[in-house]
């Protein structure tokens, strides 16, 4: 158990770079550059 | 016997400061853009100056877009399991704005009262609920609609300011400015009541607390249970038996006893006080 952390950190980094291989780093950039509705908590119709 | 009064590390000591610096360090668009990364804190995206992208938005976004492409959110869960395995849940008490604003507010109230411990599941249920199954069903950011974090940063001042943004408020605004004011008055009378029971980012992070890098220690036979870590604990837990639990928030205020019973180390380095005192235990 006191060693569990090295895996899970290179199994999240090897996730990043898979995660920004497919471009998503991309796709969450542009969710957080467009307005969120929800999170205001404004009712768009 | 361990003597009374030692000084705390120079990181404990700077726990207000380092969370005021990383406040304003992730609203900071105006030095720098890096949205495209996510933070490891609660930090609401709508904010006109957040400068990082929400762990917790982009999460549900990724969940939402499992449905059309089958494809699992690995940017995100990859961002907060590497930080959770380092740190785990210490972004919530040290880097949180959310977690600054529910400390500031405690320290208007001196005797605060603590959730109870089973309330700390209810976060489990809401990432489950809000942040996963809802999302997914209805493409829709479901714990975001009721984040109290994104009422304060993006939902006061910019409808104020925006015409446009101002005739679009509803029945859901008032919800979410209702949760935020509940969640304010609340602080100033529980121990960070968002953070032990009701946030969904805690939640994932929580889930690495016991394995991760920095590990704390809770020393038996050094503690005399004068209760000193229950009072300062800001999470309202008992660190001698919830020390690295789901709700232990890792700020490590208790590491501060006055008889040095709580130990802050990494998984690198054995407790040295604690060799210590199993040493001297085996002596004849």
């Amino acid at each position: 158990m006191r060693r569990l952390w090295i895996p899970l950190a290179i199994i999240g980094v090897a996730m990043i770079a898979w995660g920004v291989h497919l471009g998503r780093h991309a796709v969450v950039e542009q969710q957080a550059k467009a307005l969120c509705t929800s999170c205001i908590g404004l009712t768009v119709e | 016997m361990a003597e009374a009064g030692r000084r705390a590390p120079l990181y404990l000591r700077i726990r207000l400061r380092v969370q005021f610096a990383a406040a304003f360090l992730v609203n900071a668009l105006f030095l720098y853009d890096l949205r495209g990364i996510c933070v490891p804190v609660l930090n609401c995206w709508a904010c006109p100056v957040a400068s990082f992208a929400c762990p917790m938005g982009a999460f549900q976004h990724g969940v939402a877009a499992m449905r059309g492409a089958l494809l699992l959110p690995f940017y995100v869960l990859g961002s907060i399991l590497a930080v959770s395995a380092l740190f785990g849940r210490s972004m919530c008490g040290f880097l949180c704005p959310f977690g600054l604003l529910q400390d500031l507010l405690g320290r208007i109230r001196r005797r605060r009262a603590r959730m109870p411990r089973v309330m700390g599941y209810l976060k489990y249920v809401i990432l489950i609920v809000l942040g996963i199954i809802l999302p997914y069903l209805t493409f829709e950011p479901w714990f975001c609609k009721f984040c109290p974090q994104g009422a304060l940063q993006g939902g006061i001042f910019q409808p104020i300011v925006d015409p446009i943004l101002r005739q679009w408020i509803g029945g859901w605004w008032f919800l979410k400015i209702g949760i935020l004011a509940a969640f304010i008055v609340g602080s100033i009378f529980i121990r960070r009541p968002f953070c032990h029971s009701f946030c969904a980012l805690g939640a994932l992070f929580s889930l690495c607390n016991r394995v991760s890098l920095i590990r704390m220690h809770y020393i038996r036979e050094k503690c005399t249970d004068c209760m000193w870590c229950v009072k300062a604990c800001p999470a309202g837990i008992d660190p001698r038996t919830d020390l690295e639990g789901m709700s232990c928030v890792k700020c490590m205020e208790c590491a501060k006893c006055p008889f040095d019973a709580i130990h802050v180390t990494t998984a690198l380095s054995a407790c040295s006080a604690c060799d210590r005192v199993a040493a001297e235990d085996d002596m004849p």
